[in-house]
């Protein structure tokens, strides 16, 4: 390669110690073997998942402190328990919501702490300080937020004709054989009703026959007992005895005898009408089908349905789970469920796990493929053929490093190979071309001239190779959920380049000795038309003075262009584009108040809206609860989402390699039909896409912080129906301000009730017991796999009104009736609102997503109007980061633009630590601290190409794009390192500066075209993907911008520099 | 099966044979429409004291376990309607929640007819015995 006489044959560098050592052993061919058989090994056994695993311990705690209105709870339990909370390591966030009666404290762990000493911690605090809990409060409920906890596989069963008992019994007794499955976890059903015995209490028969409500509670629960009581031994035989009466069935439950009338027993089933079966409905589950569904469909639209979902256990393969529950399931198909029962997998992440990374490793292949392409066209066939053997070899060893590390294939593995290609074939090319030159020479002994071929070129190409890896090493430390979602790339990316290198000094020149032919021919020393119009160009730069200058202060102006072009948002910034997906949610929250009819007609219009589209397979209907979680969701805090006014659609599309049209823009055509039914219903109705990356609760969102909540609560309304309103693109805008809602009090008059003898809690219990009905234990039924309630409730239409309390008894010591309208009032006042806090503060939500574009700027917009406007006669203080005063009234951008500001302030940092550590390596290799800065001007000359690029496409600058940037650093170093080591070289020899700077130029053109070409075609492939996209625009059009300025601009900067230094009287220093 | 009908059908056929890796998507159901009495609820006269609407105990009708009726719409089909049922006498229900009182009931029998059948309606002459009138 280095076109240079060879140095006199010194002492063997590392790389040519290495060379000599493999170049003729038997280990080579094994090394090549293991390697191979590692490689496919791991691709089998790896654990497959569609993104990188990302660990965010949380934990919801929940604590009841019956009766307590939210202002108590929030002083008597949020606050405390936050205290608490904030006191421990590790602790991200808390966030505090106060309801009526109840609390609850999520807990948000920074990203990558350790999930299982985290939760042992959070119990142990909260268990140590519970003396702390006001009296009265229940034992806190800590609720671990997991990813494993996200149903991989979920599996509709559905049917008109049967009732929700009968369904969810048979998903019952399905879920029993499914649980069966090696590496599934937790399992669970959605949907279908329980059985229950249902007893339907009459309040006029009651009274005839003298009985109240707590006698026919407590004679039911003494009856249903029997309890093991010892054994006989007799005949030289023991038996054991069980003692009680069971209740067994609805009319044993029937029979019970609750008091005795006329001297003749009064059964239960005189005073109630007794069922066995669904009772009040409190949740509606049901599927519908849209035009690609490709089975038999039902005569409904929408179908109930109970839903199985089922969750894998920590570390095992998702693909191989999820194939094994669907073989299972299909087994039990037509034994366990009947033909009648329609049944559908709604959720498959092991299928698309391994067909996201099966589409990606179709895309390695092509990449590889036109890489080979490449250099057979420049390095003719047996040179080539050299290189491709190693690709492979390079990627299965990166493959099964991974395996080891015990991390998963995934989309971003698969990427980091993808972008790893094009560098990794350097090394190689490298080295064969500068065998190929030493054989050329005639009468060379094949060993010597490999293992001096490579010798020769072996300290540029570690210190070029050490570049790139130092390039990527900082982004590890990328802080956040992006950070270990992008972590894949910095850890394989470097994996890759020590594993290319290696293969390059042993199995490379290994095979050149082999098969490489000294007498190639084509035309490697006679200079081509490109290097004889490159030395022409140079030679007119070099003589003339105002030519040079007038060249470099060009390249300035382009650079400031280029810069401006991100201020004039002729590209624009995003954290990470939206990804095409094979389904998405609509989420639904009716008006406060609704009831669970109400919600369910808003869910069955959405489904008729989501059915006319094309593309949609299938869709669950949810109302009163969620649907499955998934993991955006759990994040989200959905699992705490629940009663009539809550309500969701899971939309399942044809698969995406099946369709033309993207998710994104099937949502966007659903959205005007989504709008205007919202605006008719007065629901709230989010779609919910789900994130390429990490998941945030909302796209934009504002946290209003002050002294007053009440007047937080007026600024955050202000800016809900104000500005908020106002913006363009801004979709499903909501607040946490909650609604007017009504609250019926209840109060006890404390005279009249001493007057009848009758006690408030007395009084109270009655009460619950008729509006909410009761709980009598169960009934033992040994077939059941679920227990069989025994629920008390008196018909709805009894209690429909407050003002029907007249009809409601006591008893009172002395047996005597007394109607609750006569001890109690009834008060009517505005419901309790909730009170939410983060992090011990205070705080009102306002949040919305996009119809489209990035939530950059809209933010950047109203963050200008608010600068210059007061909302509610507040001057609003704002912030980004860190938290505003708690003494003014105060607004935190968060959200997406948060973490888009997070990621890009990592990013840059790392970038910054890269650049530094490229230059201490090169000033470590030149000791000069000029020529370094000479080799790293190519950096800025990427931006010439990145930004341009992304306008041209018409895509944003994303996280990826700036994953690329950082690429770029280390890959056009290497070319400008390597230029400038040939011209120092070329001087060392004896040439004249300008002779020198030309000819390297000249010389290095190939190669570093070459190179360049392997970059471009081997990323080629992801500019069409919406997420990576972004990192092949920057890498591919920054390393050809790169590539050709840095063949003019660093020999000009170089000829510069050592003129300079001539000039000086000092000659530039040559190591 | 109309001649519309047929056009989506032929149109799917088609886009199904260019991909040949999928299953083509199956046809749309065809729903035969029937002729059912129909029952235009109006207020206040199907309001009981409360202000709850009241209808024909025989128009509720269950799918799985979900009480309901059968409300036409404006396309003249049958959509369930899922209601909260209150008081029942032999003949007439209480609905609670998940009627406005001005709907429009399909009245049974309830053989073919599913969430979404088209129906012609039939007018009713007689109310029937339920309600508050």
């Amino acid at each position: 390669m280095a076109a240079v006489d060879p140095k006199p044959e010194g002492p063997l560098n590392i790389s040519g110690r290495l060379t000599r050592y493999f170049i003729d052993s038997k280990i080579t061919i094994l090394v090549v073997i293991v390697a191979i058989l590692a490689g496919i090994l791991a691709l089998h056994t790896t654990p497959r998942t569609e993104n990188p695993q990302i660990v965010v311990p949380a934990a919801n705690i929940i604590v009841m402190k019956p009766g307590a209105s939210p202002r108590e709870v929030k002083n008597l339990v949020v606050d405390p328990l936050q205290a608490i909370l904030r006191g421990m390591r590790g602790i991200h966030h808390t966030y505090g919501l106060a309801l009526d009666s109840m609390g609850v404290v999520t807990v948000k762990f920074q990203v990558g702490e350790n999930r299982v000493a985290s939760l042992v911690r959070l119990y142990n605090k909260i268990m140590s300080n519970m003396n702390r809990m006001p009296p009265g409060t229940q034992q806190p409920v800590i609720q671990p937020l997991d990813v494993n906890q996200v149903p991989i596989v979920t599996i509709s069963l559905a049917s008109a004709a049967m009732s929700g008992v009968r369904l969810r019994a048979i998903a019952t007794e399905v879920l029993h054989h499914l649980r069966r499955v090696p590496g599934t976890s937790h399992a669970y059903l959605i949907g279908g009703e329980r059985r229950k015995i249902n007893i339907v209490l009459h309040p006029r028969l009651m009274r005839r026959y003298d009985v109240t409500l707590d006698d026919i509670r407590k004679v039911v629960q003494a009856t249903n007992v029997e309890i093991p009581s010892g054994h006989f031994t007799n005949h030289n035989r023991r038996a054991t005895i069980h003692a009680g009466t069971m209740l067994r069935s609805a009319k044993d439950v029937g029979r019970v005898v609750v008091s005795l009338y006329d001297h003749r027993p009064v059964y239960l089933r005189d005073v109630a009408t007794i069922t066995d079966g669904a009772g009040r409905i409190k949740t509606v589950h049901e599927i519908g089908f849209g035009p690609a569904y490709t089975h038999a469909r039902p005569p409904d639209i929408d179908v109930p349905e109970v839903t199985i979902a089922i969750a894998k256990r920590a570390g095992t393969n998702a693909v191989t789970v999820a194939d094994a529950v669907l073989h299972k399931l299909s087994a039990l198909q037509g034994r366990i469920i009947p033909d009648t029962v329609h049944v559908n997998v709604t959720r498959d992440d092991g299928q698309r796990a391994n067909s996201a990374v099966n589409t990606l490793i179709e895309h390695l292949f092509i990449a590889v493929a036109t890489v080979v392409v490449l250099l057979v066209v420049f390095l003719g066939w047996r040179a080539a053929a050299i290189v491709t053997i190693t690709i492979p070899l390079i990627l299965f060893v990166t493959l099964a490093v991974d395996d080891l590390e015990g991390q998963t294939i995934n989309r971003i593995t698969l990427f980091a190979l993808i972008l790893s290609l094009g560098l990794l074939v350097d090394d190689s090319i490298v080295v064969i071309e500068n065998i190929f030159r030493h054989y050329a020479q005639a009468g060379v002994d094949r060993v010597r001239g490999a293992v001096n071929a490579v010798n020769e070129i072996g300290r540029p190409t570690n210190l070029a190779t050490l570049a790139v890896i130092v390039a990527f090493l900082p982004m590890l430390y990328v802080s956040g959920m992006m950070g270990p979602y992008m972590a894949p790339i910095p850890k394989n990316v470097p994996i890759a380049m020590l594993t290319s290198l290696f293969i390059a000094y042993t199995v490379a020149p290994w095979a050149a000795r082999m098969w490489l032919k000294g007498e190639g021919g084509h035309g490697h020393d006679r200079p081509g038309i490109l290097q004889r119009g490159y030395a022409r160009i140079m030679h007119r730069l070099l003589s003339r003075p105002w030519a040079r200058r007038g060249f470099l202060l060009a390249i300035i102006l382009v650079f400031a262009a280029v810069l401006a072009l991100p201020a004039l948002r002729v590209v624009s910034f995003k954290m990470l584009p939206r990804n095409n997906n094979n389904s998405f949610d609509i989420t639904v929250r009716t008006r406060a108040g609704s009831t669970l009819e109400d919600t369910n007609r808003v869910i069955t219009a959405l489904g008729d809206i989501v059915r006319r589209n094309h593309y949609v397979t299938s869709y669950d209907l949810s109302a009163g609860a969620m649907g499955a979680i998934n993991f955006s969701g759990l994040l989200r805090g959905e699992t705490l989402k629940k009663g009539p006014a809550v309500g969701e659609v899971q939309v399942h599309l044809v698969r995406k390699s099946e369709r033309s049209v993207s998710s994104i823009a099937i949502v966007r055509s659903l959205r005007p039909a989504i709008d205007r039914l919202a605006a008719r219903t007065g629901a709230m109705i989010k779609i919910v896409q789900h994130p390429p990356g990490p998941p945030v609760r909302a796209t934009i969102m504002a946290e209003v912080f002050g002294p007053s909540y009440r007047k937080v609560a007026a600024i955050a309304n202000n800016l809900r129906y104000g500005l908020f309103a106002r913006m363009p693109h801004l979709a499903g805008v909501d607040s946490t301000v909650p609604h007017r809602s009504t609250q019926y009090i209840i109060k006890v008059d404390r005279k009249e009730a001493a007057l009848h003898g009758v006690s408030a809690a007395q009084a109270a219990q009655t009460l619950k017991g008729f509006l909410s009905g009761m709980s009598g234990g169960a009934v033992h039924i040994p077939r059941a796999k679920e227990p069989v309630p025994i629920r008390f409730r008196v018909p709805i239409a009894d209690h429909i009104g407050p003002y029907d309390l007249g009809k409601i008894f006591v008893t009172n010591p002395e047996g005597r009736e007394i109607p609750l309208s006569a001890i109690v009032r009834v008060i009517k006042r505005p419901g309790p609102e909730p009170i939410y806090q983060k992090d011990g503060r205070n705080v009102e939500y306002v949040t919305a997503g996009m119809s489209r574009g990035s939530p950059v700027y809209p933010v950047l917009h109203m963050w200008q109007y608010l600068k210059h406007h007061k909302v509610d006669g507040v001057h609003l203080k704002q912030d980004f980061m860190k938290d505003p005063s708690s003494l003014h009234y105060g607004l935190r951008w968060s959200g997406e633009m948060r973490l888009t500001l997070n990621v890009f302030r990592d990013l840059g940092s790392a970038f910054g630590v890269a650049i530094l550590l490229i230059y201490v390596i090169l000033v470590g290799y030149y000791r000069s601290f000029a020529i370094p800065v000479i080799v790293m001007g190519s950096i800025p000359l990427t931006i010439i190409g990145v930004f341009p690029g992304h306008a041209a496409l018409g895509q944003y600058f994303t996280a990826t794009s700036m994953i690329g940037v950082i690429a770029l650093a280390g890959v056009v170093v290497r070319n400008s390192l390597l230029l400038i080591d040939f011209i120092l070289d070329y001087r060392r020899a004896g040439h004249a500066l300008t002779e020198a700077v030309v000819q390297a130029g000249a010389v290095r053109l190939r190669p570093i075209m070459l190179t360049a070409l392997a970059i471009v075609l081997g990323t080629a492939i992801m500019v069409m993907d919406p997420v990576f996209g972004g990192l092949a625009i920057s890498l591919i059009f920054g390393t050809l911008a790169s590539t050709i300025l840095t063949l003019f601009v660093i020999p000009l900067g170089y000829f510069a520099y050592a003129n300079f230094s001539e000039r000086g009287g000092r000659a530039p220093r040559i190591r | 099966m109309n001649r519309a009908n047929l056009w989506p059908v032929a149109m799917m056929l088609a886009l199904a044979a260019c991909a040949p890796k999928a299953p083509p998507p199956s046809p749309p159901i065809v729903r035969p429409a029937v002729a059912r009495a129909v029952l235009q609820l109006q207020v206040p006269a199907d309001l009981d004291p409360h202000g709850d609407v009241v209808i024909p105990r025989d128009a509720i009708v269950h799918k799985g376990s979900l009480p309901g009726v059968f409300v036409l719409s404006k396309h003249k089909h049958a959509r369930f309607r899922l209601v909260k049922i209150g008081a029942t006498t032999a003949h007439a229900a209480q609905i609670l929640s998940g009627l406005s009182g001005t709907e429009t009931l399909v009245l049974p029998p309830f053989r073919g007819v599913h969430d979404g059948t088209p129906i012609h309606p039939q007018p009713t002459t007689t109310r029937g015995p339920h309600g508050s009138r």
